[in-house]
């Protein structure tokens, strides 16, 4: 048979950290599968706006995207439930979750191929001001998107929509009193303006692969065996390895630009990631149905 | 074999060829953005890309500002104030050659501190300026020319959201690019400012002067108090309010349109009639620019899709030349990209291969960061497709042609293009102030 | 005949006057709400998350909304290098080129903008915000302001064949 390429498109540009996740899912894949199919990987958001990557795959523009859970939830109401767990993907495999999020996802007419795992990559709170226990962060204006929206209003937090551009001049001048998001690989670009980083942080992260179901179809269906068994378990097992140097090198880099370290007491910890779980998940309730989100949390949240 | 330049030329040159014809700009995109789509991104689902990107484009909070700085500025035009404020000048001032012109590259210096927008710095300087230097009898190349060229400064000297978006792309401290630009940006103005006296004492015809009468001293404070320290009031709404925290940039760009409108009540000008221009002005010129905005940004895509751009950063960075041959070819290729693209996909397609590469060279990468902007600030001042130039030709009075603002800008351009190559041979402009801050 | 063709463009030119003035409305709207969030923040300490969202998605309407009264206005920004100094007979040329082209473009992006619009509605896909306005309340501004524009292209061929143009 002849070989099948897909165009593929990624939340990130390629050369950005956590695209490496990806970059190892592409060349993996082309490797395996040389003579039958290969990704061409076009770029990030500045081949398409990174909010509508999952829309342009279900609409044939695109064959393939690795795209943020958050980013199309608008579409697929469950899509977010990928983060919230505490869960590494090889606990999270045996579970049944994946099966079902390929179930959820062809309802919406896309293929769910599988995840590029990040789970090391939790989310952290960064702060222009210093902080000791959990009701210090009560009545905080924090910058925010839509998945840490919920846990963030349970907190007390004054939570604050702006864009990735603001955030820098916000934060110097005290608009805001912080932002969330995952601490590896940018601390030496907020130097002088956050001092503060909360431990321990919260949910996983981890990148849905979308395929356009008319391009997944031409693949003969043993072919679609083999790439859908490789992928989630083998491939994914070892991408969620990869991220343990990114975070010790995220530690140093923070150490580096100054921000001082919070660290939570156990019970705050505790209360934290319970808060987190709690409020996300109550939403998911809210938006996808009570019946589904129940299912979904009892795999991701034991 | 097709190489990256082929793949350029087969599409920015279908759409030159649209806009020379005189289809409006606007169009030329969407058109070109629909073949392309149709052919590269497999037919009808392409076109349909073409309809989502289009819209996504548009609805962009980083947009806001353009658009309320247009108040501003047809506020300030509209009911007088900026006619005010040159009267004033010209009682302090009137008989210095090209004042006005000078007054627009501090008006932009001045303006680049409130604002890290260059767009929206056209759209204000242009739109309260222009008109009132040109019935004073100042030549195109005087009255667009120094707008074009200072107007860019925005993103030069802080806040600049160009600059923070730099930093996260090529992960550099957002801090030290902040500090590092502004004494390119200072370098550029001083620059400007050298060519605006050369050119109106070799050419005097492109800027009159009046043979004023004497004004008295009491009449000239007067004036002052009345016409430009309320400025300050306007100043504060933009600045102030970033620097006490109470704003973030795009946000200051509203109270400033608000503390223009209070401005104009104060002065008892905002009748509806102004008031209501002001706002139909505004809205109309914020159509143009994001009418053209949205088919520049799916254009780009569509080059970024191809790979082509890409090619062409490969091509560079693994030429067979000395690492200063690099660093200029890299700069230069910047510019050119910024002569059809808009800059935040230029950032997300070069930084991340140019940077590892200078780090490797060993050369500092705030120095590179700092050229890297002017070059930005550069390609979007020049032809053929530069997006400031669309914005002046949007505000500029009716009758101004595409070829008078490409002729005002070129001299600016060459300015920009001397500002790069001193900052090159004197990397301490940029690294002193660095060190010094950051010690 | 001529005179019901007259009343017809009479009435799209008052649908696009009336739909720019909306659209200017809008600008004013964004600037108030952005204006008032800052100071009730700076009063109050309160913040509205939506004001963002809807300051973009105004965007979107003021400039979909006021493009077709541009267009007739003949507003537009055009590189008029060339174009200016053609002779006349080509000059008519081009102008014909131009709005066939520019029909042609409107009317494609009027319907499929329409069938995108239709197809959010059938999935009822949301915006991935915080406001997760439908979609399709989003797109709509644009094949509502293709139509419009495509309106006028027709009826600027339509003068180039009775010789009224350029
Ligand atoms: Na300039
Ligand atoms: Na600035």
């Amino acid at each position: 048979a002849e070989e099948i390429t897909m165009n593929a498109v990624s939340l990130a540009p390629r050369q950005a950290d956590i695209a490496k996740g990806f970059a190892m899912f592409v060349d993996e894949i082309n490797a395996k599968f040389d003579g039958e199919f290969q990704i061409n990987w076009r770029g990030g958001p500045e081949v398409m706006p990174p909010f509508g990557q999952a829309e342009a795959v279900r609409n044939g523009a695109m064959d393939m995207t690795v795209t943020s859970p958050s980013y199309y939830s608008g579409l697929v109401p469950t899509s977010t439930t990928m983060n919230l767990s505490f869960l590494r993907y090889d606990e999270i495999r045996p579970t049944g979750y994946y099966e079902r999020m390929t179930e959820l996802h062809a309802e919406q007419d896309l293929v769910f191929l599988g995840e590029v795992p990040a789970t090391d990559l939790a989310f952290h709170m960064f702060l222009n001001k210093p902080v000791e226990t959990l009701s210090d962060m009560e009545g905080l204006r924090i910058r925010t998107f839509p998945t840490l929206l919920p846990m963030l209003e349970a907190l007390g937090a004054e939570p604050l929509v702006l864009p990735m551009g603001e955030i820098y001049t916000a934060m110097e001048r005290g608009a805001i009193d912080g932002f969330m998001r995952g601490a590896v690989g940018w601390a030496e670009q907020f130097e002088g303006v956050v001092t503060h980083v909360v431990y321990p942080g919260v949910y996983r992260a981890g990148f849905p692969v979308l395929v356009n179901k008319a391009a997944w179809g031409e693949l003969p269906e043993d072919l679609q065996q083999r790439i859908v068994t490789f992928v989630r378990d083998d491939l994914s097992s070892r991408i969620d390895e990869i991220w343990a140097a990114d975070v010790a090198a995220g530690v140093e880099e923070m150490a580096a630009a100054g921000f001082t370290v919070v660290e939570l007491s156990d019970e705050d910890a505790q209360k934290l990631r319970e808060t987190a779980i709690d409020a996300a998940w109550a939403v998911i309730a809210e938006e996808a149905g009570a019946e589904v989100a129940a299912e979904l949390r009892a795999m991701l949240v034991p | 074999m097709v190489e990256w330049y082929h793949v350029i030329m087969m599409v920015v040159g279908p759409l030159l060829l649209l806009m020379i014809m005189g289809l409006p700009v606007a169009f030329s995109f969407l058109a070109v953005n629909i073949v392309g789509a149709y052919i590269l991104l497999g037919g009808v689902p392409g076109v349909r890309q073409v309809v989502m990107n289009t819209v996504d484009s548009v609805s962009s909070f980083t947009l806001v500002p353009v658009a309320l700085f247009m108040i501003m500025g047809e506020g300030m035009f509209q009911s007088r104030i900026a006619i005010d404020l040159m009267d004033t000048l010209d009682k302090w001032f009137g008989k210095i050659r090209g004042r006005l012109a000078f007054m627009a590259v501090g008006g932009g210096v001045l303006f680049s501190s409130l604002t890290g927008n260059s767009m929206g710095a056209i759209a204000l300087l242009g739109s309260s300026l222009v008109p009132e230097m040109e019935r004073r009898g100042y030549k195109k190349q005087m009255s667009l020319g120094p707008i074009l060229g200072s107007a860019g400064l925005a993103i030069m000297i802080p806040p600049s959201s160009l600059a923070v978006v730099l930093g996260v792309v090529a992960e550099l401290s957002i801090g030290r690019i902040l500090i590092g630009i502004i004494v390119p940006g200072l370098l550029m103005a001083v620059l400007y400012t050298l060519y605006i006296l050369v050119r109106v004492t070799v050419e005097p015809d492109l800027a009159p002067s009046f043979e004023v009468e004497p004004v008295p001293m009491s009449e000239k404070l007067h004036a002052t108090a009345v016409n430009i320290l309320p400025l300050g009031f306007v100043v504060f709404s933009v600045v102030g309010v970033i620097f006490l925290g109470l704003a973030t940039p795009s946000e200051a760009a509203a109270t400033g349109a608000f503390a223009t409108l209070a401005l104009a009540a104060i002065k008892r000008r905002l009748t509806w009639n102004v008031f209501s221009r002001s706002i139909l002005g505004s809205a109309n010129i914020t159509v143009m620019v994001l009418l053209i905005v949205s088919g520049a940004v799916t254009f780009t895509q569509l080059l970024a899709f191809t790979g082509a751009t890409y090619g062409m950063v490969d091509a560079i960075v693994s030429m067979d030349v000395s690492p200063d041959a690099i660093v200029l070819t890299m700069i230069g290729s910047v510019i050119f990209l910024g002569m059809f693209m808009g800059p935040l996909p230029i950032m997300l397609i070069t930084l991340p291969i140019f940077i590892p590469v200078i780090r490797e060279f060993g050369f500092d990468p705030i120095w590179f960061a700092a050229m890297y902007l002017v070059a930005i600030e550069t390609g979007s001042t020049s032809p053929p497709l530069g997006g400031a130039l669309f914005v002046m030709k949007a505000v500029a009075p009716k009758g101004t042609t595409m070829n008078d603002i490409y002729r005002a800008a070129v001299p600016f351009i060459l300015c920009d293009l001397a500002a790069i190559l001193i900052l090159f041979w004197f990397p301490e402009l940029v690294t002193v102030p660095v060190d010094y801050m950051f010690r | 005949m001529p005179r019901t063709y007259g009343r017809i463009v009479t009435l799209f030119s008052r649908l696009n006057l009336l739909l720019a003035v909306t659209g200017a409305g809008i600008l004013f709207f964004a600037a108030s709400i952005i204006f008032l969030e800052v100071a009730s923040r700076a009063l109050f300490g309160t913040s509205r998350l939506w004001v963002i969202e809807v300051s973009e998605y105004s965007l979107l309407y003021i400039t979909f909304l006021g493009a077709p009264y541009l267009l007739e206005k003949n507003m537009h920004v055009t590189l008029d290098l060339v174009y200016d100094n053609l002779p006349r007979g080509w000059k008519a040329l081009a102008h014909l080129f131009n709005s066939a082209l520019g029909f042609a473009v409107c009317v494609l992006l009027t319907v499929v903008g329409l069938d995108v619009v239709l197809d959010q509605y059938g999935t009822g896909v949301r915006a991935a915000t915080v406001m997760a306005p439908p979609k399709y309340l989003v797109t709509m501004a644009l094949p509502v302001g293709m139509f419009l524009m495509a309106v006028h292209f027709l009826f600027q061929i339509v003068a180039v064949f009775r010789q009224e143009a350029p």
